[in-house]
């Protein structure tokens, strides 16, 4: 019985089902076969309300939608053109940052392919860089600036494994530093060799003068964001109010390209974004609190140590896992389902669950762009009209930087622990 | 024969738009009480006790009707390997499986959230000031129901006009 049930739910899966769908009837059918009233099911869902950290989830995504409504990502570009233009493998760093400043605030939800690689790729083609570079390039970023704060990602990461969001926050940074480094370097490499580094246009003190007056606002963003949370006045939630109601004065009021009846739509769809995340966050409350109620994870915690000695090991095994996770899950559901599985066996071995957070992120982050379904792929076939095929082939090489950077990351855990002290 | 669509769907317009409003509603009044409860908090040294109660279900109600728009606007987070790969005709077929397991999964989830709040009628328990908690659980039959009608009207269109792809 069981295994028929399993058969079919994963049938379900495939076929499209939405995963709360499939999440949630697993719930039901596991609780019915155990002969609990299914109102467990809904009971388990309503803990939902009993956690602040979706207020920030919400008001952070709510922000997102509003600056990527806005012409945020066009002054940010400016700003960093100004500064980085002029450098080999300038205007490609330029794409580094934006991207990853802008994925931190909206999420991986397609929002930065969309929004600036309509800008960033033909500035990276009139620049001479190669089309497959620009390609991989922009793919590959669509999901860079995951570990930056304050990444939903990141607090998705908090609230399922019960650790602090804010240590979170600074477990992510040197990580997320490390590959926007590693990332730039490639870069600059290629600009030298595809000769895009002839300074097409000097160095202007004026032009960067006038592109940080006009980006001012944003450029104090991070300054909001992460103020009041490590000054220790705000709670995160608190820090997500404040920042929802700035980025709505600088936009609606003193830039004015976001009009007050425009607002609406993006609340709606800031919330229908969310909606979908929390209705599978409820789904696997429920089904979770029947792996527990079964001790399923005490079971692969038996399994696993009695087959894998070392944290060494665990650590292989741990990210050969999640790269594969990652290959056929989004980001949410993978976090959600996987995560409470993880946490007990990652915590026998002695992994630092802040650090396991960063390893978990940065694993989903390249599963974005990995074939068959990694979702930058498709967002960007579709946004730059070419076949998903010749994406697989351009985004090889950042893979392989992103695999390299996942290996210091998993294998030096100071550099997600040692901001924290 | 033509009249029952059409007033079906003018109903779905209809849901929808109350829908829309609650949520740009709901979500103005959150950006708005919280940065009211943060002035209370650090310039007055006081809040109000039960704002964060009241702003957890606001978030609970936010969520379960985005969740419904998500249904509305196939928003849905899915894995769609199948559909990807397989000819028109099949993902048809295909699709027409999901959305009858969501129809069912849905159905039941309505069922458990009615129980659920019934229960809880009964028990009059006290969530803030007089506020007794059954109507602020009531998102979940409401969201899981206006789901069902939904996804009984996908598997419907489906099913009776295979041909022309799904209804929008």
């Amino acid at each position: 019985m069981k295994s028929l049930v399993v058969v079919f739910l994963s049938a379900a899966a495939l076929s499209g089902a939405p995963l709360f769908v499939v999440i949630s009837a697993a719930a039901l059918l596991s609780f019915h076969l155990l002969g609990i009233d299914l109102s467990v099911v809904v009971i388990e869902m309503y803990r939902l309300a009993a956690n602040p950290m979706l207020i920030a989830l919400l008001l952070f995504a709510f922000a997102g939608y509003v600056l990527a409504e806005s012409g945020a990502s066009r002054r940010l570009v400016r700003l960093s053109t100004a500064l980085m233009g002029q450098a080999p493998g300038g205007l490609a760093i330029v794409s580094i940052l934006t991207c990853a400043f802008f994925t931190a605030l909206t999420g991986a939800s397609g929002v930065t392919i969309v929004a600036l690689g309509g800008l960033l790729y033909p500035a990276l083609i009139t620049d001479r860089y190669g089309e497959k570079f620009s390609l991989g390039l922009l793919t590959t970023c669509g999901s860079l600036g995951l570990l930056f704060p304050p990444s939903l990602p990141l607090i998705i990461y908090g609230l399922v494994a019960d650790v602090n969001i804010s240590h979170l926050f600074l477990a992510g940074l040197l990580p997320g530093i490390l590959m926007v480094l590693l990332l730039s370097a490639y870069s600059v490499y290629e600009g030298v060799r595809s000769g895009s580094a002839v300074a097409h246009a000097r160095f202007n003190v004026r032009e960067l003068f006038a592109a940080v007056r006009e980006a001012f606002w944003e450029m104090l963003l991070p300054v909001v964001v992460l103020g009041g949370i490590f000054s220790g006045f705000l709670v995160l939630s608190e820090a997500a109010a404040i920042t929802a109601f700035y980025v709505l004065v600088v936009e609606v009021v003193i830039h004015r390209e976001v009009k007050i009846q425009d607002l609406p739509s993006v609340m709606v769809k800031a919330a229908t974004m969310v909606g979908a995340i929390i209705i599978i966050l409820g789904a696997s409350l429920a089904f979770n609190s029947f792996l527990i109620d079964q001790q399923v994870p005490n079971i692969i915690l038996d399994f696993m140590q009695n087959r894998v000695e070392s944290k060494f090991a665990f650590l292989i095994i741990l990210n050969l896992f999640l790269l594969a996770v990652g290959c056929v899950l989004d980001i949410y559901s993978a976090l959600v389902i996987v995560v409470p599985l993880i946490v007990p066996i990652a915590a026998s071995y002695d992994v630092n669950l802040l650090h396991l957070g960063i390893i978990f992120l940065t694993n989903l982050q390249i599963g974005y762009s990995t074939p068959p379904i990694g979702m930058n792929l498709f967002i960007a076939s579709l946004r730059f009209d070419k076949p998903i095929v010749r994406l697989y082939l351009s985004s090889i090489p950042f893979m392989v930087i992103l695999l390299a950077t996942l290996a210091l990351i998993t294998f030096v855990p100071l550099l997600s622990l040692i901001l924290i002290g | 024969m033509d009249s029952i669509p059409a007033m079906i769907s003018r109903l779905g317009k209809i849901t929808g738009h109350v829908e829309k409003g609650l949520l740009v509603a709901l979500t103005g009044f959150l950006v708005g009480f919280a940065l009211l409860q943060i002035v209370l908090r650090n310039f007055f040294s006081t809040g109000l006790v039960w704002g964060d109660t009241l702003l957890r279900h606001v978030v609970l109600w936010i969520g379960l009707l985005g969740a419904s728009r998500a249904t509305a606007e196939n928003g849905h987070i899915r894995i769609d390997l199948l559909t990807r790969m397989l000819p028109e005709a099949g993902t048809r077929g295909v699709e027409l499986v999901g959305n009858t397991l969501s129809l069912a999964v849905c159905a039941a989830l309505f069922y458990a959230s009615w129980n659920f709040v019934l229960t809880e009628y009964e028990s009059r328990a006290v969530a803030f000031a007089s506020v007794p908690y059954w109507p602020l659980e009531t998102a979940f039959p409401l969201c899981f129901g206006l789901m069902t009608i939904r996804y009984a009207a996908l598997v419907a269109g489906g099913v009776y006009r295979p041909r022309r792809g799904g209804p929008s």
